[in-house]
């Protein structure tokens, strides 16, 4: 690869590079985590008394517990220069007219209101702690679709709530999750009735603005039988050389017959740490999917998971790292087959370049009892330079004989004919290199609406030709 | 104006092992070659060398094209100057599907405003032409919709090239070895192929090791090639001389 | 004196009265011992349990007087005379008889203790500088500290060996614990065969448990070739710890075999550094689990010459509530360039309650090399079986067949049609017995 051509192939995160004064907020905590600014939090949000509890306790599991010693670099992280909660504003709007401008305009640059009016059935917006915009199209709303703030969520929907709340990922499921238990804010709640079908996608967008913050959002999803949800979320922050600290938790209940997509366009700057627990229960019949690109942050450790409790339940995750100079993909998944002929499908798809790294990382469970699962598993990295580094990490327990289990997994680098070829049909080198790894990433990219895979396409390769999607 | 591909005094190294040791050959639009030799005689790296393979080192000598030495361009450059390699054995490209592939390499040659690669040809353009040389090739509009050579047959590979080469409508294009592997079906298919695409605006030089693609496709010229060197040139007889003979008879005639 | 301890150490050391050199060797490795935790991988934290394993009791020092062979195994034992053997039964050394060539073309085959008296020179160097390090690994360092038997071999340049050398060590006695430390040096351009066997006498149904630990450390010179294999069939009264590891010179050549058949617990810790440019390992594992067994099985390819090559085969069968675990690893560093490497870890499960994880992992750091792993769990399919019966088989003979097909996939990448031959010969009779 000449040197031209390498510079060509780097990613542009500039797009996404751009930063608005925090003067203005309603509330910023002091830096660092206590039992106080958790407290704080919670009174600010008015929250009922066993959401403080439930926080403090998970608090204290967070102390407790050691930080992994597994994965990616997190002796960095210092947990007492972080900001735990900014509150933009006091506004959580259903029209874009009512954000505040300079907020506005930050979506507006991110495309968000173009792409509400095209092809989504609601969109939620999240601006450092909190959610600023949040909408759902009228006739979804009218059939019990709820599509809200997870903070709404919680008032105006107690009961249902506090059902779910906690019970896929618990605060002391470990360490970042306890974290994010301790100080969540944000995030959306989804509730689909029975039998509803929401045709276009749901989009949340995550936007981190300041320096060293932390975001913590917590979403849940609960699609009920015969319903189904695709949801998006995408997340972007400009580049500090500041850590921020980005801490998820995904819940989602997929009941009887249940369909559900889960896609995430992860391209935070390359400060800040995502260390995100994503899980889903599925019951019988049902359909869960993640689909997943990690593509920036300083370091990601995430494995989206599936239990697949019921009988007949299927799960696919399918995901794609991209690892340029600097930053470290932590990324897999995790499929627990706790019922009979159930099925899992994972595909991982890993591209590693100037000096970055990938790792998969993943689990495939099968319990005693659970007869008749098939489950493959495949992982792909491709190199684009010999100083990049990919890792492949699959655990396989199977406990019941009657499981049929494939794992494959290949390493590799663009080969010199493949370039060659291309370029004889009259690509240049980079055109060459960049439809070689769009090619690699299709399994991904295919699973995406029009618009994100021509994104996704941009995100990944600038000099890409019109023709290719 | 008529292009004329020029070979001249030819040395080219593979890896530090020198293969070819002084070729000298010209094509021109309009006119069929076919370049035969054993095994190992350099064929092969005569055409990735006119292309331009990055493994193939030109020692001494010339590559021209209309009086232009391109023998330091890169392999895209000279595709856009309207040269085409059919591989011997096609590169598969995993998850590129055939008709976006066709659709940049097309874009990147006949790119009106000459800023290749970005969309220059209206996708209707494209799609029209497409259609078209499916058609005139018999080729099934379902195969464009696959990726790019994976899983192909052999025979489905050369097809593939065959079609790429009605698309660049190249003025000069170098078929290596287009023959192997096919049954003798698949072989008459990319002939006829070939065949259709050839006229007065194509220069063909067909690389082979068996006489039989001749018996489909009728050279008006004929080389051998031995020990990295052309050794013989003659009119399409040559070709029959050799089917009778064998390669050992040029051995003693060199 | 029934378990181990630091004083276990001393007495060791009084009774074979060793060297200072030796005796601050041993003592430093039980330090190390105490202090170092079972699992030192993050990796593998979760997938390893030593439950089942009791040292309490265990008689570890050497016995003065010499046990008698059991009459039951002597056909596995007989000797060839053209073979050179090692004999140990129980934890005292019945014998080493070298074949003749030995002698003539100056290879020393003898007891690790004897080496140690006789070829100080030789073996002291391999001493102060393991191919492993006690730190690295507890079961390590419990061997080194307290070690008294195995093999010494060493290869000058330039010389091939045409008869296997073996070791054999039978276990005749309960609750005996046998610690074993074999080094191997291959000189440039060397070639040998160097068989490990294991065997019990006919205890099965006692409960009183043995231990086996075993460290095998392999220098390979320039060019080299080792074959060697590790065949044990002891009876499920055994806890068998294993740690080999291969130091690979530029271009040598080493093949592995290991089938371990029987045991309680087995625990095996298998390596190749492809230091030198060209060096070439293949491991081919073939595990056959019945009763309650259990395999916890590591392989590590470790690539850090430039075109290395290298491969895991692992291949296990599991029956009744047996359990396997293979844990198996390609590491290409920086230097690797050009490295070809892949590993594959393949299980057949016979019974509901058989389990068997796998964790074929990667971690790669540079770009220009072919590596590739696959992993498999599967049961027989009912559908090969219903094709066999209507081939006239009866059920169980297609079973069987199947079985012995997949073994086939493994053993088919054993290099000595010898060494095949009395592997596919051991699964067949442990198939056999049903046990």
């Amino acid at each position: 690869m000449t040197t031209e051509t390498k510079e060509l192939l780097n990613f542009d995160y500039s797009k996404y590079d751009f930063k608005d004064s925090t003067d203005n907020y309603t509330y910023k905590s002091e830096k660092g985590l206590s039992s106080q600014v958790v407290q704080d939090i919670s009174r600010m949000k008015n929250e009922p008394e066993w959401m403080t509890r439930f926080r403090l306790k998970a608090l204290e599991h967070f102390d407790s517990r050691p930080m992994p010693n597994w994965g990616g670099d997190l002796s960095e992280i210092d947990f007492n220069n972080i900001y735990y909660y900014m509150k933009p504003t006091d506004r959580n709007s259903q029209s874009w007219e009512d954000v505040p401008e300079s907020i506005r305009k930050t979506f507006d640059r991110l495309g968000i209101p173009e792409a509400e009016q095209k092809f989504l059935s609601g969109v939620g917006a999240q601006y450092e702690s909190e959610v600023v915009y949040h909408s759902l199209l009228k006739d979804l709303e009218d059939k019990g679709v709820v599509f809200l703030d997870t903070d709404s969520g919680l008032r105006k929907y107690p009961d249902i709530f506090k059902k779910y709340f906690g019970t896929v990922i618990p605060p002391n499921d470990n360490k970042f999750a306890a974290l994010n238990s301790a100080v969540w804010s944000g995030g959306s709640f989804v509730y689909v009735p029975p039998g509803v079908h929401v045709e276009m996608p749901l989009q949340a967008y995550f936007r981190i603005n300041a320096a060293n913050m932390g975001q913590f959002e917590r979403t849940l999803i609960i699609v009920d039988e015969g319903a189904s949800v695709h949801y998006i979320e995408g997340c972007t922050a400009p580049v500090y050389s500041k850590q921020s600290i980005h801490s998820a938790v995904v819940e989602i209940i997929a009941k009887k017959s249940a369909k559900v997509r889960y896609t995430t366009i992860q391209n935070w700057s390359k400060d800040v740490y995502n260390l995100v627990t994503k899980r889903a229960y599925a019951y019988e019949d049902a359909a869960v999917e993640w689909i997943d690109a990690n593509i920036g942050s300083k370091l990601t450790m995430k494995y989206p998971s599936v239990y697949l409790l019921g009988p007949r339940s299927r799960a696919e995750v399918i995901s794609v790292a991209y690892a340029g100079r600097g930053r470290h993909q932590d990324a897999g998944a995790k499929a627990v087959h706790m019922a009979p002929h159930t099925y899992s499908r994972i595909t991982s798809k890993s591209v590693s370049k100037d000096g970055g790294r990938t790792s998969y990382r993943g689990l495939l469970h099968v319990a005693k009892g659970a007869h008749h699962v098939t489950s493959h598993v495949r992982c792909d990295a491709l190199l684009l330079d010999e100083e990049s580094r990919t890792d492949t990490y699959p655990y396989v327990e199977i406990n019941d004989d009657t499981a049929t289990i494939s794992h494959e997994a290949t390493v590799g680098k663009i080969g010199e004919d493949q370039i060659f070829y291309l370029m004889s049909r009259g690509l240049s080198e980079v055109e060459a290199y960049n439809m070689i790894v769009m090619g690699f990433i299709e399994p991904f990219t295919k699973e995406l609406p029009m618009t994100y895979a021509v994104e996704m396409n941009r995100l990944m390769a600038l000099e890409m030709s019109g023709g290719v999607g | 104006m008529v292009y004329e591909l020029e070979v001249k005094d030819l040395h080219v190294s593979v890896d530090g092992k020198q293969i070819l040791k002084g070729v000298n050959f010209k094509v021109k639009q309009g006119e069929i070659h076919a370049i035969m030799g054993p095994n190992g005689s350099g064929k092969s790296t005569l055409a990735y060398t006119i292309m331009g393979h990055p493994r193939y080192k030109i020692n001494n000598g010339e590559i021209i094209l209309n009086g232009e030495s391109i023998g330091g361009l890169t392999a895209d450059k000279r595709a856009r100057k309207g040269l085409f390699l059919a591989f011997q054995y096609p590169v598969t490209v995993s998850g590129v599907n055939l008709t976006s592939f066709l659709r940049s390499s097309y874009d990147s040659i006949h790119s009106p405003n000459g800023t290749p690669g970005k969309g220059g040809v209206p996708f209707i353009q494209f799609k029209r032409t497409l259609d078209q040389k499916l058609n005139l090739l018999q080729i099934d509009p379902s195969f464009t919709s696959r990726y790019l050579n994976e899983g192909f047959s052999g025979g489905e590979k050369k097809k593939c090239e065959i079609l790429q080469m009605a698309m660049l409508e190249p003025r000069i294009a170098v078929l290596d070895e287009t023959d192997t592997g096919l049954d003798i079906d698949a072989l008459k298919v990319v002939a006829e192929g070939v065949n259709k695409l050839a006229g007065p605006d194509l220069g063909v030089a067909i690389i082979t090791h068996y006489q039989r693609i001749l018996r489909y496709i009728s050279p008006q010229f004929v080389h051998v090639m031995f020990e990295g060197k052309i050794v013989h040139s003659g009119g399409k007889e040559l070709a029959d001389q050799l089917e009778e003979k064998g390669y050992g008879w040029i051995k003693g005639g060199a | 004196m029934a378990g181990v301890s630091r004083e276990t150490v001393k007495e060791l050391i009084k009774l074979r009265s060793e060297p200072d050199w030796l005796a601050e060797i041993r003592l430093k490795a039980w330090e190390t011992f105490e202090k170092t935790p079972l699992e030192q991988s993050s990796m593998y934290v979760r997938h390893t349990d030593l439950r089942s394993v009791d040292l309490k009791t265990l008689e570890a020092l050497p016995s003065p007087r010499s046990s008698n062979l059991p009459a039951e195994l002597e056909t596995y034992i007989k000797e060839s005379s053209e073979s050179s053997l090692h004999l140990q039964v129980d934890s005292s050394l019945a014998k080493v008889s070298p074949a003749a060539e030995l002698a003539r073309k100056k290879v020393i085959f003898t007891d690790i203790s004897t080496a140690i008296k006789q070829h100080r020179d030789l073996i002291e160097p391999y001493f102060r500088n393991r191919a492993i390090k006690a730190e690295e690994d507890k079961l390590v360092a419990l061997n080194t500290a307290l070690f008294a038997n195995g093999v010494f071999l060493y290869v000058p340049n330039d010389v091939h060996l045409e008869a296997p050398t073996r070791s054999v060590k039978v276990l005749n006695k309960l609750g005996v614990g046998m610690f074993n430390l074999s080094i191997i040096v291959m000189g440039n351009g060397s070639k040998a065969t160097f068989v490990e066997e294991g065997y019990s006498g006919d205890h099965q149904t006692n409960k009183i448990q043995s231990l086996q630990s075993n460290v095998l450390e392999i220098h390979l010179g320039e060019g080299a070739e080792l074959n060697t294999a590790d065949i044990q069939s002891f009876s499920n009264n055994v806890v068998i710890f294993t740690n080999r590891r291969a130091l690979s010179g530029r271009d040598s050549n080493l093949n592995w075999v290991a089938c371990p058949l029987g045991g309680q617990f087995t625990r095996a810790n298998t390596s190749a550094i492809l230091d030198g440019p060209g060096a070439n390992a293949q491991q081919v594992e073939v595990v056959f689990g019945s009763g309650e067994q259990q395999f916890d099985l590591a392989s590590t390819l470790s690539h850090i010459g430039q075109h290395t090559t290298g491969d895991i085969y692992s291949t296990g069968v599991f029956k009744d509530k047996s359990k396997g675990m293979f844990k198996g690893m390609i590491k290409i560093g920086k230097t690797g360039i050009g490295s070809n490497s892949f590993l594959s870890e393949h299980s057949l499960l016979l019974n509901p309650q058989a389990r068997a994880d796998a964790i074929p992992a990667l971690e790669i750091e540079t770009n220009d090399v072919k590596c590739s792993h696959s992993a498999s769990v599967a049961q027989i399919d009912e559908e090969q079986i219903f094709y066999l019966m209507t081939r006239g088989l009866d059920e169980q003979t297609a079973r069987s067949v199947i079985v012995k097909g997949f073994f086939e996939s493994a053993l088919r990448k054993v290099q000595l049609p010898d060494l095949k031959e009395r592997v596919a010969g051991f699964l067949d009779e442990k198939w056999e017995r049903g046990r």
